[in-house]
């Protein structure tokens, strides 16, 4: 099966090749790895005649145009719309979640193309003008990185799970300080292109996540980040906070499993360049971000995570060292007042389900629906913190300071799960 | 009369000594062929794994063994193979030790045991089985019921596996023909009112929390004209 879907996929890569003959040399390639409202796209692209540089759209054909993809494809000055026959699975309930093997068909495209740069957006096209493509793809055609990943503008209680866990992870085990290591908008080199699209080409690419700067960091990349003022509304697609960790977290823990032998031998972290956008913030955006008067009520969180300190004892047992057992016992008859979970214990316990997912402890469905009220302590404990926050720049570089510093810990335990379990 | 009792139990005990030590080359026999074949089986098995860690069964495999997994953790998709292999070496040592002891003995005490032997085996794979969806499930349902907040989530859990371990108890009493109609009539009632009890519970204890549910629902409707102030709002992505 592996074998015919490569098979197919080099096909497919060949034919796109032969199709376009390089029709884009030096131009830049955007990417969108989803169906999109092909109105609303030609009336995006309209506003981009007056383009310095040629560009081609590509995005999968829709289901009911499939036969003839090119009749989707449409042309205005330098920016082309380019329909191709790309499968799009069944999406998964988070629609937002990029396919791999839709990437990969979009890189391979733009490859083919000859594009100097490919920009790989959202589907719900709000980084698709001029500027932000601009603002993301400029460090890398100036040559001063091979990956450029966005930084949002968020607020203090906005993309926890990354604060939380994906970027702190990220960069403890691979060095880079990425700040959305998830992100679906970024930019990527001609010389980076064929490497990324080859990390998704094996099976077990294939029914993950992509961590573009994982990749870039496996490879040695250089990485930049750019501000990206866009804003994209995420929506759990109905699905619950375990289900959410099982979608996300699963495929984070897979790939530290895959590249174990990578990350044992990163040490430290190296700072990102970030470079700023040009782009001002007109009154209304800055009006609609002013915060709110007060913080989310913590004590449902923290209820959650008591909770389970009373009736997962059992389950982890199985997972957690004696240590930290025992700091969660401590933590968990805190008053809420002082609820607060440091964050050495929060890092080795992400650190310690990740050992658990790879040694199969238990069911790994089981195993992360066991780690959701564990992370609701960490969000009540945030939230409770919150006031007293100094800068969210300056908590979270320390948060993550903290999951680099157990790093050892981590190894140890990975490499010797059963002599060392503190 | 004395003497004639004392040698009617003599011969009954000669008899029955005798008929026993008929057996013993059938189950020597019967042992040695389970014993050959484990072994057999072992080193089988053993080839196996070798052979698929090789091949990178288990990575080519990919996905698809999610669902295996899933029930079974400690198993990679090339150790269950070998597994399977091993058992069926011993399975087919069962079955040629129990031929050995069938053809080494007539008496009705080696055709009984024979004839019960796969339902004693049907009977282990029933607990075995039901004893792994037990474990599963309560877990399952322990972690679903804290992540719901429910505060007898343990209960929950624990009902589950007993509700499942008690099904499979009557299954494999009634797989081994043991109290076929007892067994029947107390696991109807035993496992009904398991059902009700929760049910009772759940209902009776749900009657409140609907209560303040929809107390607090009013309270928020009528309180909603307020300037209230503004929550931010969590975001997990």
């Amino acid at each position: 099966m592996a074998k015919l879907d490569v098979e197919r996929e080099t096909e497919r890569q060949d034919q796109a090749s032969l199709r376009s003959q390089q029709i884009l040399p030096g131009g830049l390639v955007v990417g969108l790895p989803g169906v999109v409202d092909l109105s609303q796209l030609r009336m995006i692209t309209e506003h981009w005649s007056d383009a310095s540089q040629r560009i081609a759209i590509v995005h999968p054909a829709l289901p009911e145009t499939t036969a003839e993809p090119e009749s989707t494809n449409g042309h205005v000055g330098n920016v082309r719309l380019v329909a191709r026959d790309i499968p799009v699975n069944a999406p998964s309930p988070l629609v937002w979640l990029g396919q791999p093997s839709v990437y990969a068909a979009l890189m391979a495209e733009a490859e083919a193309l000859g594009a100097s740069a490919c920009a790989i957006l959202n589907t719900d096209l709000a980084a698709l003008t001029p500027q932000a493509v601009e603002t993301l793809v400029r460090p890398v055609l100036a040559g001063e990185c091979d990956l450029a990943m966005p930084l949002y503008r968020a607020g203090r209680f906005d993309g926890l799970l990354n604060q939380a866990l994906l970027a702190p992870v990220t960069r403890a085990l691979y060095g880079r300080r990425v700040q959305y290591p998830l992100a679906q908008d970024f930019a990527v080199s001609a010389a980076f292109l064929p490497a990324l699209r080859q990390s998704m080409s094996t099976p077990k690419a294939k029914a993950g996540l992509l961590w573009p700067a994982t990749e870039a960091a496996r490879r040695d990349r250089k990485v930049c980040q750019v501000y990206l003022p866009v804003h994209h509304t995420y929506t759990a697609g109905g699905l619950d906070l375990p289900a959410l960790l099982q979608q996300i977290v699963g495929p984070l823990f897979a790939d530290m499993e895959q590249y174990a032998a990578t990350w044992q031998r990163v040490r430290g972290s190296q700072p990102t360049v970030s470079s700023s956008s040009d782009m001002t913030v007109t009154d209304s955006e800055s009006d609609s971000e002013m915060p709110p008067d007060t913080s989310p009520d913590p004590r449902p969180m923290v209820e959650a995570f008591q909770l389970a300190q009373r009736n997962l004892q059992d389950v982890w047992s199985l997972i957690l060292p004696p240590v930290a057992l025992l700091e969660l016992k401590k933590l968990s008859r805190q008053p809420i007042e002082s609820f607060r979970m440091a964050d050495a214990l929060w890092a080795r316990v992400v650190y310690d389900f990740a050992l658990a997912y790879r040694l199969r402890t238990l069911s790994r469905g089981h195993l992360l629906g066991a780690m959701a009220p564990l992370y609701l302590g960490w969000v009540g404990s945030r939230v409770l913190e919150a006031e007293s926050l100094g800068g969210l720049e300056a908590r979270q570089e320390q948060l993550e300071r903290a999951f680099e510093e157990n790093k050892p810990y981590l190894v140890q335990r990975w490499r010797w799960p059963d002599r060392f379990n503190p | 009369m004395w003497n004639q009792v004392g040698s009617t139990l003599s011969n009954s005990m000669a008899e029955t000594m005798g008929r026993l030590a008929s057996l013993l080359p059938g189950i020597l026999a019967f042992l040695l062929a389970v014993l050959l074949f484990s072994l057999l089986g072992w080193a089988a098995a053993w080839a196996v794994r070798r052979l698929l860690v090789a091949l990178h069964f288990d990575k080519r495999m990919g996905r698809g063994t999610e669902a295996v997994t899933e029930w079974s953790p400690h198993q990679t998709p090339s150790g269950l193979v070998a597994g399977l292999v091993f058992w069926a070496f011993v399975v087919t040592g069962v079955a040629v030790g129990a031929d050995a002891f069938g053809a080494s003995s007539n008496s009705r005490i080696a055709e009984g045991l024979l004839s019960y032997l796969p339902k004693l085996l049907g009977a282990a794979v029933i607990l075995l089985v039901g004893n792994i969806v037990a474990r599963f499930l309560s877990r399952g349902v322990l972690i679903g019921a804290v992540n719901m907040n429910l505060q007898y989530a343990r209960l929950l859990g624990l009902g589950m596996k007993w509700m499942v371990l008690v099904l499979t108890a009557a299954m494999a009493l009634d797989h081994l023909r043991i109290g076929e109609q007892i067994v029947e009539l107390a696991f109807g009632i035993l496992f009904g009112g398991i059902v009700l009890a929760l049910a009772l519970s759940v209902g009776l204890g749900s009657r409140d929390l609907v209560t303040r549910s929809l107390e607090r629902e009013t309270t928020r409707a009528a309180a909603a004209p307020a300037t209230l102030p503004q929550e931010e709002e969590l975001r997990h992505f």
